[in-house]
C-alpha cells in the first residue's frame, strides 16, 4: 500500500532526480573562471564571466536569431498544418480515418536515420539545400504525426452534435474548423505549440546535414562549435548549453503554469466533468 | 452537398498527405532504389546490382555498428518506458504534479546538443559531478566515455533522462482509464499495487507496448547525436552505432549507395522491433483494436 | 487580428531570402584565428568594393573536411576553402577543384620564385600547381618558460636531443600536493600519425614503405619502430603525458594554456590562441633532435572550387590573401609562417615584441621539413593509423601491434587511393 506521503516523497526525489543535470550545468556555467574544475564542485562565487566569454567565442547574437527565425516559422506552420490534417482525419468517414491512423503510425516508426541521406538529395535537388527552409520544410506537413494524432485525439472528443450545429448554421470547413474545433482545443494547441518549438529550437541535426554557410547556422550547432572549440573548457560549454535552454525551459515552465491555472479554473466551475485528458500539462 | 464537405476536408489534409510522400515515402524509395547504385551525388548513379550489399556485408565496422546499436537502443528503451510510466503515475494526480510534469519533461525540452554537452561535464571521469559523488560514497569510479567497458553504460545512462514524450502519452493514457474502474477495485479493497497490476496495466498494455517500439526507433536518432558529439564513435569503436556508419558512409565518403544498403539493414531492425511488439502482443492476446491504438 | 498572426511566418519566411552576388570563403580554427581571416576580408573589401567575401568558419579541421565533401555532394560548395595539403589530393583527384597554376604565372602580382618551393610542391597534383600555398608552419615545441624556471632547468637549446627533451619532461612532470596524481606534466601531444612522423624520419625511418609511390605503412621497420617505441614510452613508461582518463578529463591543450602542461607540441597555429589566453610567459623550441635532422611541413592554402560562378573575383581574393600585403595581415595576427620568403623573413612574421620570441625557429628548420605523401586516401590512412598509435599511447596494445594493426588496416586506403 502506498500512501499519499510516500507518494509526495516520490515526486520529490524524481522532481530532484530530472533536474540533476540542470543543476550541474548551471552550477559550472556561472563558475569563474579562475577557479579551475578540479577544484570543486561548487563555484566560489557566481560570474556571468562565462556568458561574456560565450559572445566573444561565437557569433551567439546571429546564432539564437536564426533560432527564432526558425521556430517563429515553423511553430505557426506547425499548428496550421497539424490541426488541419487532425481536423480532417476526425472528420472523415470511418475507414478512411482509420487508414490514415494506421498511416501515421506507420510513420512514426520510420526512424529519421533512414531518411537523412535522400532528404538531403532531395532538398538540394528542389533548391532548398543550405537554406533555413530546410529546416522549416517538415513544418509543412505538420512536423511530426504525433503532432497530428494529438490534435485528431483532441477533435474526436468534441460531440459530433456541435460540429453538426454548425454545419447546419451553413458553417463551411474552415469555418468550422476555425470558429468551433480551434477554441475547444486549446489545451492541445498550447502542448502542441509548446512540444513543436522545442522541437525545432533543438533540432541539431537538419542544420548539421543541410546547411552549408556558418551564417545561418542556429543555436545547436553553436554548441557543437563551441565543444570544437575547447572540449575541455566546461564553464564555457555549460553557460552556452544554459543560453541554448533558456527559452524552451521558460517556455515549458510556463505552459504548465497555464495548464494548472487552466486546471484550477475549470474545477471551479465544473467539478462534476471534468475533461482532465487535455490538460497534459 | 455531403460529397462536396468531404472533398474540402480532404484539401486540409493535403499539406500531410503531400509532406509524408515528399519527406518520407519518397526518400524511403529513393535509398532503397539506390542501395543498388554505386552514387556520390556529383556524377550520375552507376547500376551496381548488389554490390553495396556485399561491401556493407563484409565490413566490420558494419557488423560491430549493428551490435553497438541493439546494444545502445533495446536496453534502455524499457526502462525509459517504464520510468515515464512510473512517473506519470505520479504525475496523474496529487500535490506536486505540477512541479513534477515540468521537472520530467525538462531535460527532453532542452536543445540534444546542450544535453549531450551536460553529460559531458557529468560524466567527466576525473572532475566530472557523478563520480565526485561516487567517490565521496567511496564506490569505484569508472572512466565513463573514457573507458572502452563504461562508455555504453555512460551514454544509456544519459537517455535514461529522455522520457518527454513516452511520459505525456503515459499521462494522457492514464486519464483515459475510466475513472469508475479504478474506484470500484477500490471498493472492492484493492490495493494501490494490485489496481496498478489488475486495473491499470492491462489497460494501458497496448499503449505500452507501442511507446515500447517508438521508443527504440526515437533512441537511435537520440544516441546519435549523443555519441556524435561526446565520444565520436569512441573509444576504439566502442559506441559506433549503425546511424553513425550511415552518416560517414553518405556524407564523409559520399557513397549514397553503400549508405542505402546499410540503411536497409536499418529498416530490417526496425522492422523486427515492430515484429517483437506484433508478437509480444498477439502472445498476450492484448487487444490491438483501431479503438485502443489511438493514443 | 487572427488573421495577421498567420501573416507572421509568411513574411519572416521572405525575410531570410535575401540573394546578393558574393564570393564564399571557409576556414577553420580557434576564434583567435579566425579574427585572422576577418581582417584579410576586410582588407580586401576596402580596396575592392565591387566584391563580396562571406567568411564562414568551421572550428574543427576534421569536421571541416566532411563539411566540405558534403557541400561538394550538395552542389554548393564555397568558392575558395583554406585546405591542409594533405586534404587536398581527396578533393583533387576528383576534379573538384580548378587549378591555380595557369592563374599564378598570369598574376603580376605573385610568382612561383616567390614562395618557398616546397610549398607549392605540396600542392602540386598531376603536375600543376592547384591551390596558392599561404604558410609553411612546421611541428615545434611550445614551452611554458614560468615552468621551466620555476623547476630551475634549462630552456631548450637550438640542438637539444630526444634525451634533452625527456629528461626536462621528467623534471617538469610533477606531483605537487602529493596525493599521487600527476597535477603538472612535462609534455602533452596528440598521439597521431602526423605527429610522430617527424620523430620517424630522424630516426632513418619511414612512415610509409616508399614516400614516391607508397603502398604501404612503413611503421613496422625497425628504425619507425623505434621512433614509435620512445614516443609511446612517453606516457606508457615515464608517464610524462597525460593518461588516458587525465586526457579525457582536460585535454592536453587547455592544460597548456592553463599552465599545467610544461610543453606542447603543436604547429604555428597555437601562436594566436596562447597569445590570447596564457598568463604566462612562453616560447618555442624546435623539435628535439634524433639521429638526424627532419621536421614535418604544415601548409594550408586557398583553394578555388571548380564549381565556382565567379572564378575571377574568386582568383582576385585569392591573390589579395597571397600578396605581401595579404600574407602580412595574417602573419601579423600570429596565425601562419607565411609561404612568401619575402614576408616571412620580415619583421610582421618575426616581431620581436610578439611572442614567441624565437619564431626564427619555424625559419631554420625549413631546410629539413619532409611532406607526407599525397594520395587522395591519406585522410583515411590518417585517421585509422592514428587509432592504433592512440591506443599504444595509452597503454591498451604494445607499440608493436599498433604498427602490425595500423599497416593491416590502411592496407586497402593505399589500394583504392589516386596518386598525383
Amino acid at each position: 500500500m502506498i500512501g499519499p506521503p510516500a507518494r509526495t516523497a516520490g515526486r520529490l526525489l524524481l522532481v530532484g532526480l530530472f533536474t540533476l543535470p540542470l543543476l550541474f550545468m548551471t552550477l559550472a556555467a556561472f563558475r569563474p573562471t579562475g577557479q579551475a574544475i578540479t577544484a570543486g564542485l561548487w563555484p566560489n562565487s557566481l560570474t556571468l564571466d562565462n556568458f561574456r566569454r560565450l559572445f566573444a567565442a561565437l557569433p551567439i547574437g546571429r546564432f539564437t536569431l536564426n533560432s527564432l527565425l526558425v521556430v517563429a516559422a515553423a511553430v505557426p506552420l506547425t499548428i496550421l498544418t497539424a490541426s488541419w490534417a487532425g481536423f480532417a482525419m476526425a472528420r472523415l468517414p470511418r475507414s478512411t480515418q482509420r487508414r490514415w491512423v494506421l498511416l501515421s503510425f506507420l510513420v512514426l516508426m520510420v526512424p529519421g536515420v533512414a531518411l537523412w541521406s535522400s532528404r538531403f538529395l532531395v532538398y538540394n535537388r528542389i533548391g532548398i539545400g543550405g537554406t533555413l527552409w530546410a529546416l522549416i520544410a517538415p513544418a509543412f506537413m505538420g512536423s511530426s504525426p504525433f503532432f497530428v494524432l494529438m490534435f485528431y485525439r483532441a477533435f474526436r472528443r468534441i460531440p459530433p452534435a456541435i460540429y453538426d450545429s454548425a454545419r447546419l448554421d451553413g458553417a463551411g470547413v474552415l469555418a468550422t474548423w476555425r470558429q468551433v474545433a480551434m477554441p475547444i482545443a486549446r489545451p492541445t494547441t498550447l502542448a502542441v505549440a509548446v512540444l513543436a518549438f522545442v522541437l525545432y529550437w533543438g533540432d541539431y541535426l537538419s542544420p548539421l546535414l543541410y546547411l552549408n554557410e556558418s551564417r545561418r547556422y542556429t543555436l545547436p550547432v553553436a554548441l557543437q562549435l563551441l565543444q570544437q572549440l575547447g572540449r575541455s573548457d566546461y564553464p564555457l560549454l555549460m553557460a552556452g548549453s544554459l543560453w541554448a535552454s533558456v527559452v524552451p525551459l521558460t517556455l515549458v515552465v510556463l505552459a504548465i503554469v497555464a495548464a494548472a491555472l487552466a486546471e484550477r479554473i475549470r474545477a471551479r466551475h465544473q467539478r462534476s466533468a471534468v475533461d482532465a485528458t487535455d490538460t497534459r500539462y | 452537398m455531403n460529397r462536396d464537405y468531404d472533398r474540402r476536408l480532404r484539401l486540409l489534409l493535403l499539406p500531410y498527405a503531400a509532406g509524408i510522400g515528399l519527406l518520407f515515402v519518397l526518400p524511403a524509395l529513393m535509398s532503397f532504389a539506390l542501395a543498388f547504385f554505386r552514387y556520390d551525388s556529383l556524377s550520375a548513379p552507376r547500376f551496381a546490382g548488389l554490390v553495396n550489399f556485399s561491401l556493407v556485408r563484409t565490413d566490420s565496422l558494419f557488423n560491430l555498428s549493428v551490435v553497438n546499436t541493439l546494444a545502445l537502443v533495446l536496453l534502455p528503451a524499457p526502462l525509459r518506458v517504464f520510468g515515464a510510466f512510473l512517473a506519470a503515475l505520479l504525475a496523474r494526480g496529487g500535490r506536486l504534479r505540477h512541479l513534477l510534469r515540468a521537472a520530467v519533461f525538462l531535460p527532453s525540452a532542452i536543445p540534444a546538443t546542450a544535453f549531450a554537452l551536460a553529460w559531458l561535464w557529468i560524466l567527466n571521469p576525473l572532475y566530472g559531478p557523478l563520480n565526485r559523488l561516487l567517490a565521496s560514497l567511496s564506490l569505484a569510479t569508472p572512466g565513463w566515455l573514457a573507458d572502452a567497458q563504461w562508455a555504453r553504460p555512460g551514454l544509456a545512462l544519459a537517455v535514461l533522462w529522455l522520457v518527454g514524450e513516452g511520459f505525456l502519452v503515459c499521462l494522457a493514457a492514464l486519464y483515459d482509464v475510466p475513472r469508475d474502474l479504478e474506484d470500484a477495485a477500490a471498493v472492492d479493497g484493492a490495493g494501490a499495487w494490485a489496481i496498478l497490476r489488475h486495473v491499470l496495466l492491462p489497460f494501458l498494455a497496448p499503449v505500452i507496448l507501442l511507446l515500447m517500439a517508438r521508443d527504440a526507433v526515437l533512441l537511435l536518432q537520440e544516441s546519435f547525436t549523443l555519441t556524435w558529439l561526446l565520444t565520436g564513435g569512441g573509444p576504439y569503436y566502442a559506441t559506433y552505432t549503425l546511424p553513425q556508419f550511415i552518416y560517414e558512409a553518405a556524407f564523409d565518403r559520399l557513397d549514397f549507395g553503400m549508405a542505402s544498403a546499410a540503411l536497409w539493414a536499418l529498416y530490417a531492425v526496425t522492422g523486427l522491433i515492430l515484429a517483437l511488439v506484433y508478437t509480444i502482443a498477439r502472445q498476450w492476446q492484448i487487444g490491438m483494436s483501431e479503438e485502443e491504438f489511438l493514443l | 487580428m487572427r488573421r495577421i498572426i498567420w501573416l507572421v511566418p509568411l513574411l519572416l519566411l521572405f525575410a531570410c531570402r535575401q540573394e546578393k552576388p558574393v564570393v564564399s570563403f571557409m576556414v577553420f580554427g580557434d576564434p583567435a584565428e579566425y579574427a585572422a581571416y576577418e581582417a584579410l576580408v576586410a582588407a580586401f573589401e576596402a580596396e575592392n568594393t565591387d566584391i563580396d567575401i562571406s567568411l564562414t568558419h568551421i572550428p574543427s579541421s576534421k569536421d571541416y573536411r566532411t563539411k566540405l565533401a558534403t557541400d561538394f555532394a550538395a552542389g554548393t560548395p564555397p568558392d575558395i576553402a583554406l585546405l591542409n595539403y594533405r586534404r587536398v589530393p581527396g578533393f583533387a583527384a576528383a576534379g573538384q577543384f580548378e587549378p591555380l597554376g595557369p592563374y599564378l604565372d598570369r598574376s603580376d602580382v605573385i610568382q612561383r620564385a616567390d614562395f618557398y618551393p616546397i610549398t607549392l610542391d605540396s600542392f602540386t597534383w598531376q603536375g600543376e600547381v592547384v591551390c596558392i600555398p599561404q604558410n609553411i608552419s612546421s611541428l615545434v615545441v611550445y614551452y611554458n618558460r614560468d615552468l621551466f624556471a620555476a623547476a630551475g632547468i634549462d630552456e631548450p637549446g637550438d640542438d637539444w636531443t630526444w634525451d634533452d627533451f625527456l629528461a626536462a619532461a621528467k623534471a617538469l612532470t610533477l606531483d605537487k600536493d602529493g596525493d599521487g596524481t600527476t597535477d603538472q606534466f612535462g609534455v602533452g601531444v596528440e598521439p597521431s600519425l602526423y605527429r610522430i612522423a617527424p620523430f620517424v624520419w630522424q630516426n632513418g625511418g619511414r612512415i610509409v614503405d616508399d614516400p614516391t609511390y607508397p603502398t604501404q605503412l612503413g611503421l613496422t621497420r625497425l628504425p619507425s619502430l623505434q621512433a614509435l617505441q620512445w614516443f609511446v614510452d612517453l606516457q606508457t613508461v615515464h608517464g610524462v603525458a597525460p593518461n588516458r582518463l587525465e586526457e579525457a578529463a582536460i585535454d592536453s591543450e587547455t592544460r597548456f594554456v592553463q599552465g599545467t602542461t610544461a610543453m606542447y607540441l603543436n604547429s604555428r597555429r597555437g601562436t594566436p590562441t596562447y597569445r590570447e589566453s596564457a598568463a604566462f610567459d612562453w616560447d618555442i623550441a624546435p623539435l628535439p633532435r634524433g639521429q638526424q635532422a627532419a621536421g614535418i611541413l604544415h601548409s594550408d592554402a586557398y583553394c578555388l572550387s571548380a564549381a565556382a560562378k565567379n572564378k575571377d573575383a574568386a582568383w582576385r581574393f585569392i591573390e589579395f590573401a597571397n600578396s605581401p600585403t595579404g600574407q602580412t595581415i595574417v602573419a601579423r595576427s600570429g596565425r601562419t609562417v607565411p609561404s612568401l620568403i619575402a614576408v616571412a623573413e620580415s619583421e610582421a612574421f618575426l616581431d620581436p615584441a610578439a611572442r614567441p620570441a624565437r619564431s626564427r625557429v619555424f625559419l631554420d628548420t625549413i631546410p629539413d621539413l619532409q611532406m607526407v605523401p599525397l594520395i587522395s586516401t591519406w585522410e583515411e590512412i590518417e585517421s585509422t593509423a592514428s587509432e592504433e598509435i592512440e591506443r599504444a599511447f595509452f597503454g591498451d596494445i604494445t607499440a608493436e601491434e599498433a604498427a602490425i594493426l595500423a599497416r593491416d588496416r590502411t592496407e586497402e586506403y593505399f589500394t583504392l587511393g589516386v596518386r598525383p
